[in-house]
């Protein structure tokens, strides 16, 4: 037997009794057939990726994810995983011969990545399939297309170039990022900000760095204006065009030093 | 029914070519400190060889891959000499440690834990036990009844229709008093309205509604959910009888 040390070879997670239980539990009192059957899969995969990411010496937080929640779990097709110091990411699953996978609506935003897995419930396994990280909210994606997920290697690097900006954005003393810590509060809101910023700084020319960071830290796309009331308090008289000019600076400085953590 | 691991020789452990295999990578992971992204990598280099060379013990029992999962974090723990994690006297990557042989010992006796327990449950369950009083607890007194409780769905609906505390209904968008957390909830509960369909309603635009949603509703609908009790992967769970 030869060891094949190409990339081919997948990962795979054992479904534990316990994970079955949980879902059978979440999946049980549901009232109709397809709602048990998505909630228990969406369980299943929580927890697979979660036992993953405890394997690698990731800590994570179940309950606070909204997969794990009775009320929330309801109201949605969601698989989310807090993750510390990386942040929301959701777990979606695939049967044996799917080549897609597809993401609800409810999980286009808010999440600094998806992980993928393949359940083979029949083995009580799942394999570790690969990752996507966040995409632009102006141009959502419903479908991932499985052969072209990043692998698990990228994925812990991309987890660390989120870990090494969530770090520069809280203890920069620059102005610029005190504004940002200012106007952003809440942990897993500035971890999806980094997240962000990391999609521009890979995909984007840095001549677009202003605009498209302008859009993402002024919270236009991903909390619809209500950060830019925040930034602009009743009593000053700026004109909107001038807040975007000011946010664009912002971004621009933000972005490049962002980049030295992630080089 | 068990089966046997296929690639094993008669010391327990992996042909000589991927034990030094296995070696070299678990020393080059222990050359990098804990929870950097050049250890996370070689991780996962090492548990691709190991699954790879399909040597762990493996069998059909109910708890099988509750002592496998248990084996995997045993092995990450105690991967390199750290000792404010290690649960073992000597880490994997000490120079004579055969590293298959050892998990398979470890995952083995883990099997044996929950062998012991399962036994457990069943003596109770078969075996009469005795009151304080002399008289027998029969077992079938120890199976809890059944209980008849509603659907998630119609609890949900049960509690945003009463309101008790009056916030779903008080809870708006701002200039639309009718548009509450109440209403949007009771219209996203299955058989739910799309977004498009509740926009068109109340002539709002989708972006406007689900932030409001996500950013008001979401929260009352998760103290709801924490009221069921949190169900715990672990096994501690805070009402999962319910």
């Amino acid at each position: 037997m030869l060891i094949d040390e190409s990339t081919n070879w997948k990962i795979r997670l054992p479904i534990t009794w316990r994970m079955r239980e949980c879902a059978r539990v979440f999946a049980e009192k549901q009232q109709t057939f397809e709602k048990s059957i998505q909630v228990e899969r969406n369980t299943l995969a929580v927890s697979v990726v979660n036992a993953y990411l405890e394997w690698q010496g990731y800590a994570t937080d179940l309950a606070a994810g909204d997969s794990w929640n009775v009320g929330t779990q309801l109201l949605g097709d969601v698989a989310d995983l807090m993750v510390e110091g990386v942040g929301r990411i959701e777990c979606r699953s695939v049967l044996p011969g799917e080549e897609e996978c597809h993401l609800p609506a409810e999980t286009w935003y808010d999440r600094v990545a998806y992980v993928v897995v393949q359940l083979n419930v029949n083995r009580n396994e799942a394999v570790l399939l690969g990752f996507s990280p966040t995409f632009d909210p102006e141009d959502p994606v419903d479908r991932l297309i499985l052969k072209d997920l990043g692998s698990v290697d990228e994925l812990v690097s991309y987890f660390d170039r989120i870990e090494k900006g969530y770090r520069e954005l809280e203890k920069n003393s620059s102005l610029e990022f005190e504004k940002i810590r200012q106007i952003w509060t809440e942990q897993y809101s500035r971890l999806m900000l980094v997240a962000q910023l990391e999609r521009i700084y890979r995909n984007e020319l840095p001549s677009k760095w202003r605009v498209k960071g302008e859009k993402i830290i002024s919270g236009r796309i991903l909390e619809s204006n209500i950060i830019r009331e925040k930034f602009n308090p009743e009593g000053t008289e700026k004109t909107s065009r001038e807040i975007r000019i000011e946010f664009q600076g912002v971004a621009e400085k933000l972005l490049n030093q962002l980049v030295e953590a992630w080089r | 029914m068990s089966i046997l691991p296929s690639n094993l020789g008669i010391s327990g452990d992996l042909p000589e070519d991927w034990r030094r295999k296995l070696k070299e990578l678990i020393k080059l992971a222990c050359e990098h400190p804990r929870n950097t992204p050049q250890r996370r990598r070689v991780f996962n280099q090492i548990i691709k060889i190991i699954q790879q060379s399909d040597s762990l013990w493996r069998e059909g029992t109910q708890y099988y891959e509750d002592a496998l999962q248990k084996t995997w974090l045993y092995f990450a723990l105690n991967l390199c000499k750290e000792q404010e994690i290690n649960t073992a006297d000597e880490p994997f990557c000490s120079e004579d440690c055969k590293v298959i042989a050892r998990l398979n010992k470890y995952l083995k006796w883990r099997l044996k834990d929950y062998g012991i327990e399962t036994s457990e449950e069943r003596r109770k369950r078969l075996y009469p036990r005795v009151n304080d009083d002399g008289s027998l607890i029969e077992p079938i007194d120890m199976i809890p009844a059944p209980k008849s409780t509603p659907n998630w769905c119609d609890e949900l609906r049960i509690w945003a229709e009463t309101d008790i505390s009056g916030k779903l209904r008080s809870t708006c968008i701002k200039g639309y008093p009718e548009v509450t957390c109440q209403i949007i909830i009771l219209r996203r509960l299955p058989p739910e309205a799309t977004w498009k369909d509740i926009a068109t309603e109340f002539g709002l635009p989708i972006s406007t509604l689900s932030s409001f949603y996500e950013r008001k509703c979401r929260p009352f609908l998760r103290e709801f959910g924490q009221s069921e009790g949190y169900f715990s992967i672990d096994g501690d769970d805070q009402n999962a009888d319910r």
